[in-house]
Order: structure tokens, then sequence, then C-alpha cells
């Protein structure tokens, strides 16, 4: 047999596969965050908020090779974020459970968002190969008119990377994942109301509302 | 003749220890050069705070979040410590304008973030007069050398030499908020040798590249911040 070298033998003895040794070859990652209000200006938009469940307890589970299996759980990061950017970005929101809305549920709703998760990938570095751990995430931000029609299809990614650790990479991941949802924040504060199919729509609430501040005219 | 021999043997038991140590502080080293180019006459004045944030936006590296952390306390540090903001609560007050895609990536950029809506009151209210971008990272270049371990009925034991080389380079560019213009740079580049001799242990000798760096960039930044000539 031949002498086991301290190169091979940190390969070997790399985080995650301690991480794996120690944790049973699974690996769970909770993504509890706080997320700042962004600091924008609101839109003149009545808005109804549409958190299904595939959004508020959404898990993703993958087996990485020469890797333990990974599960990440979004669900309660999605709502920490989404409800303070969007609160912030509009001048009224509410809940709504379910589109298109009954004439009598529409309570003056210009629109309504609904987010989800359309793609998640991760990685952890096994060997020498990087020092970070990477989170990839794509959402669809899906806006209606309060009859069910579509009127925007946003794809919105947002990319995170943070430090691999020493012993373990959860909360490596955790920070990633974070970040990546920082990012997606911080792109839908910044890039809505530059949609061009929002464009003309955006105009009207803002005509309306620029009628609504403009002193009477003199008789 | 006895006592002289075994004086003999302890001398020269003696010169060999000292060949080792002399070996390994020598070859157990750190080289730094700091670079400080200055633009502008400006000096932090009572009460203006400065903050230190990491860039974010490249996909190969990334300031560690400990150096910006070491730089931050180290310049907060002293008799003739000055006002730091923490980089955290600086970008969570400014969000979204701080995050990797959106924050300003030249000072010709600045002006834009700073006109967005409650921005330049925000960085007002907290005092914060310069930003300080700090880019780059420590990467081990280089390595060699082995140490071979074995374990038998008898006991284990190492034995050889393994060496590996650290640089650590960083660029600090010091952005004056209120005129929404450079500063200047520091330039920071340390190499560092460390040693990991065995003979039945291993004994690590590591050199500190990250901190001679952290140390270094923030002396330099305190004298940017306080003298004129920078």
């Amino acid at each position: 047999m031949e002498p086991m070298t301290i190169r091979s033998l940190t390969h070997r003895l790399s985080p995650a596969f301690l991480a794996a040794l120690l944790c049973g070859c699974a690996s769970s990652v909770p993504v509890d965050a706080t997320f700042p209000k962004p600091l924008v200006e609101a839109v003149p938009m009545r808005v109804g908020l549409l958190f299904d469940s595939e959004l508020t307890s959404f898990e993703y589970e993958e087996q990485l090779p020469q890797n333990s299996k990974w599960s990440i759980q979004l669900g309660d990061a999605n709502v920490a974020m989404f409800n303070p950017l969007f609160n912030s970005m509009f001048t009224y929101t509410r809940s709504v459970s379910n589109v298109p809305l009954e004439e009598s549920q529409r309570d003056g709703l210009d629109v309504i968002i609904k987010p989800l998760v359309d793609k998640f990938e991760f990685d952890v570095p096994s060997g020498d190969d990087s020092k970070f751990v990477e989170v990839w995430v794509r959402y669809k931000l899906q806006v209606y008119e309060p009859d069910g029609k579509l009127v925007l299809d946003w794809p919105v990614v947002g990319y995170g990377k943070a430090e691999t650790g020493l012993l373990n990479n959860q909360g490596s991941l955790h920070r990633a994942a974070v970040r990546a949802l920082r990012e997606v924040g911080a792109n839908v504060a910044t890039e809505f109301a530059t949609q061009p199919e929002l464009g003309p729509w955006l105009e009207v609430t803002k005509d309306a509302t620029q009628q609504a501040t403009d002193p009477l005219p003199q008789t | 003749m006895q006592r002289n021999k075994l004086q003999i043997h302890y001398r020269k038991l003696n010169v060999s220890f000292l060949s080792v140590v002399a070996m390994l502080t020598t070859g157990c080293g750190v080289t730094s050069t700091m670079e400080p180019y200055k633009q502008s006459e400006m000096v932090i004045a009572d009460g203006e705070r400065v903050v230190i944030l990491s860039r974010k936006h490249h996909a190969t590296h990334e300031a560690e979040a400990n150096i910006t952390e070491c730089i931050g306390d180290s310049l907060a540090s002293g008799n003739d410590g000055l006002e730091v903001h923490p980089t955290t609560a600086f970008e969570d007050m400014l969000y979204p304008w701080f995050e990797p895609s959106t924050a300003p990536l030249t000072t010709e950029e600045l002006p834009e973030v700073l006109a967005q809506p409650g921005v330049s009151n925000r960085i007002a209210d907290s005092g914060v007069r310069y930003l300080v971008w700090l880019d780059g990272a420590t990467d081990r270049v280089a390595s060699g050398g082995g140490i071979s371990c074995a374990a038998g009925a008898g006991g284990a034991g190492c034995l050889g030499l393994a060496w590996w080389q650290t640089d650590a380079k960083y660029e600090a560019t010091i952005w004056d908020l209120q005129d929404a213009s450079s500063a200047g740079t520091i330039n920071a580049d340390v190499t560092g040798k460390s040693v990991m001799p065995a003979i039945i242990i291993p004994l690590p000798f590591i050199a500190r590249t990250k901190t001679h760096a952290c140390k270094g960039l923030a002396d330099q930044l305190k004298v940017f911040l306080t003298t004129v000539e920078g």
C-alpha cells in the first residue's frame, strides 16, 4: 500500500466529505432570513398578491455526485422576500387566493401578481476546484388582470455565492441562497416598472393618479 | 573525557535545533507591498464615517467577508480610530442599490444611484462620506513537497516536508460620496510561504498572509483618510 500524502489526505477529508460523514449523507438547509424593504418609489397601483403553496412550501432536493443528498427549503424565504418587496413597490397590496377574481372580490385591484419558482440550481464543490458554494434561481412573475388575462410572464434571475465552510457547507449554501434571493428582489424592484408589457398600462394608472392630484379648475 | 563527549554532543544538537528554527523562520515568511495613489487632498472630518464594501460581481473571486470585517475593525481601533459604518447595515439601508447587479461600478455611474429617491438622504443621515470598495482575494498559488505517514502495531508517525505559497492581492478604491468622485486607490500585494515539516508529528508554520494584507491595508487607509498626502 502506498503511503498517503498530505494532499491526498486533505482531498479525501474535504469539507463536503466530512459534512456527509457527520450528517449521515443528507444535508437539510431551511433558508430562513429577513429581507430589507427596498428603497424605491411606490408605483401607483393596487395589487393583489397570490402566493400559492408551491411558492410558500418550495423545497428542492438533489443528490450531488461525490457528495451528499441536499434538501433546500425555500418556502419561508420566498414569503419573507416577496412580502416587504411588493408592499414597498406598490401603493396598495393585499393577498388574494385565486385568479381570476369574482367581480365582487376585485375591490378596485389593478393587477394580481403571482410569483413562482421556475428553476433552482446549486453547486457545492467537492474538491479543490472552487472555494464558493453557488446558488442560481429563476422565478417567474406572472401578472394578471383581475379577470384572469395574463399581462406579463416575466423571468427574473438571481445568483448568489458564498465561501465554503470549514467542516460543513450548509451555512454557505444558506448564505448563497439568501444572496440569490436578494438579487431577485433587487431586479424586481428596479426593473418591474420598465417592462414594456406594462408600459401603456402604467401610463393609465399614472394619468389617473395625476388627475386625482391636479387642482380643480377655477370656475 | 566522558563529560567532554556529552558536551560536544549537546552542542551539536543545539546547533541542529537552531538551524532548523532558522530554516523555518526564513522559510515561513511574508513579503508585502502597498501602493497608495491619492487623487485628491480630502481628509476625513469629525462626524464623517467610512464604510467598506466588497465587490461581488466577479464570477471567479470575491474579497472574503472576514477581511472586510478585519479592515473595518482595524480602522476603528486605537486612539486614532475612525468611525466605521457596519457593512451589512449599509447594504440593507440602501437596498436594492448596492447589490451585485445594481451597485455602481464606476464613479460615472454613482450619480444615477445617488439620484434615486431617498438614497442621498439616507447616506447623509448615516454620516457615511467615504466608501471603500475592496476587490481581490487570497489564493494558494503554489505548493510542493510531501509528507508520508504510516501506522503499524508499534505506533504511527509522519516524515517529510510540505510547503505552500499564498498570495493576497487586493485593491481598495476610495470614493467620496459627497462629491461623487474617486479619492484614490491602494493596491496591496502580500505573499506568504508556509512550511510543514514532519518528524513523527507534522508541525505547521503558517504564514498569515491575509492578516498581513488586512493590517497593511487598514494602516494605509488610515493614513490615506487622515492626511493630505495620503
